[in-house]
């Protein structure tokens, strides 16, 4: 999803995944993000992220994330929050795999 | 008039006490600074929560899909105060603040006829609230054992409030603490968090705010507003965390001085007394020593 100004005001839920962005100078940030939400209006984005990395230390970050994750798994007992754990395990793994190949 | 020895084991005493409030004054002074950094560094997060609440409430037009959270019961019969003081006292006026606060509100609300439920977060706002209100406090939340405060202690709370919700124990949420303002000043808060307050003041922007919503309102709302919820109570149990250190580090630095003034005091009397006992002995063995 790419934000330009003027964009419709629109509300929505991030997934785990890269996040870029420019300030005035032109100069290109990249954040690794983990849930949050992101409120878009015409003149401003913010994005309220639960944990936000940036783009070099992201691969520790999710490799750590996958690491608790993998942990949590076993101490789960419903299988609703099971599935929950796996799905947000897959999410991390194939985000890994495509950011960071090799 | 106390005698020498007294006085001297009141000195001891005084001085004794000095000691303590002046060591717990530097431990309050080291915990307000790591306090004081995670209330400031959690505050742009929640209030910039709180603008996207506001705007979502102003947003969101009748008639749609709204949780319940947000639009409230459609009644305003119950209310549930959550009431978030300190663990430990010796910190001046920072519970009895909150409670006061507290206090003012409930007595208002029963007297408009409203049921009021109080759910205590902290040992000592449970104290100050048992003798007036006992039978209203259906809650209690221990952090007693928490030496850090995370976010998980504000999840358990905010969950516990919002499955009281679902159980339909109240209709309206108001959450009372202490917003921290210096080392000083901390101002006791009430906070409406169910349903989701409009503020005043923010009508001008709702125009701007028709929202589309990614992938639908209903999904996000059930997501933003539980969030919501959880972030004004971490909030909140933040501000309290330095809120409580800078009122216990100025009140034990107040105890200090008062130590001070008080061991001036008792050191002057005793030597007075101590060099009016000598003026006394001196004469008699002068009067002695002349009537021989």
């Amino acid at each position: 999803m790419t934000v330009m100004p003027d964009h419709a005001p629109t509300m929505t839920t991030v997934r785990p995944g890269m996040v870029k962005f420019k300030n005035r100078d032109g100069k290109e940030f990249q954040f690794l993000v983990f849930h949050g939400f992101a409120d878009i209006q015409g003149d401003s984005c913010t994005l309220l992220a639960e944990t936000a990395v940036p783009i070099g230390e992201a691969s520790d970050a999710i490799e750590h994330r996958i690491k608790s994750l993998r942990k949590e798994l076993d101490d789960a007992g419903h299988r609703e929050h099971k599935s929950a754990i796996e799905q947000m395990m897959n999410e991390l793994t194939h985000l890994n795999e495509t950011v960071f190949p090799g | 008039m106390a005698s020498l020895k007294d006085l001297k084991l009141r000195i001891a005493s005084v001085k004794a006490t000095q000691k303590i409030t002046k060591a717990m004054q530097m431990v309050a002074a080291a915990k307000l600074r790591r306090a004081q950094e995670a209330a400031e560094n959690a505050r742009p997060y929640s209030e910039r929560m709180a603008t996207v609440m506001a705007d979502l409430t102003a947003a969101v037009g009748e008639g749609e899909e709204v949780p319940k959270l947000m639009s409230g019961t459609g009644k305003d019969d119950v209310h549930l105060l959550v009431v978030c003081t300190a663990e430990r006292g010796l910190c001046g006026g920072f519970n009895s603040q909150i409670a006061r606060h507290a206090r003012l509100h409930i007595r208002k609300l029963i007297s408009e006829g409203k049921t009021v439920k109080i759910f205590c977060v902290g040992r000592k706002g449970y104290d100050a609230l048992r003798r007036e209100y006992g039978e209203l406090i259906v809650e209690r939340a221990d952090l007693r054992e928490v030496r850090r405060i995370g976010f998980e202690n504000a999840e358990d709370i905010a969950n516990r409030m919002m499955e009281m919700f679902e159980e339909g124990a109240f209709d309206v949420c108001t959450l009372f603490y202490s917003e921290f303002k210096s080392v000083i000043s901390q101002v006791p808060t009430g906070l409406q968090l169910i349903p989701s307050a409009a503020p005043e003041g923010q009508e001008e922007r709702s125009e701007s705010a028709l929202y589309d919503y990614e992938p639908n309102a209903e999904s996000i709302l059930s997501e933003i507003v539980p969030l919501n919820i959880r972030v004004q109570v971490f909030h909140a149990l933040l501000e309290n965390a330095a809120g409580e250190m800078g009122a216990k580090m100025s009140a034990m630095d107040n105890a200090t001085r008062n130590a001070g003034e008080m061991i001036d005091k008792l050191t002057l009397s005793y030597n007075r007394q101590r060099q009016e006992k000598i003026t006394t002995e001196l004469i008699e063995i002068i009067s002695g020593a002349e009537a021989l």
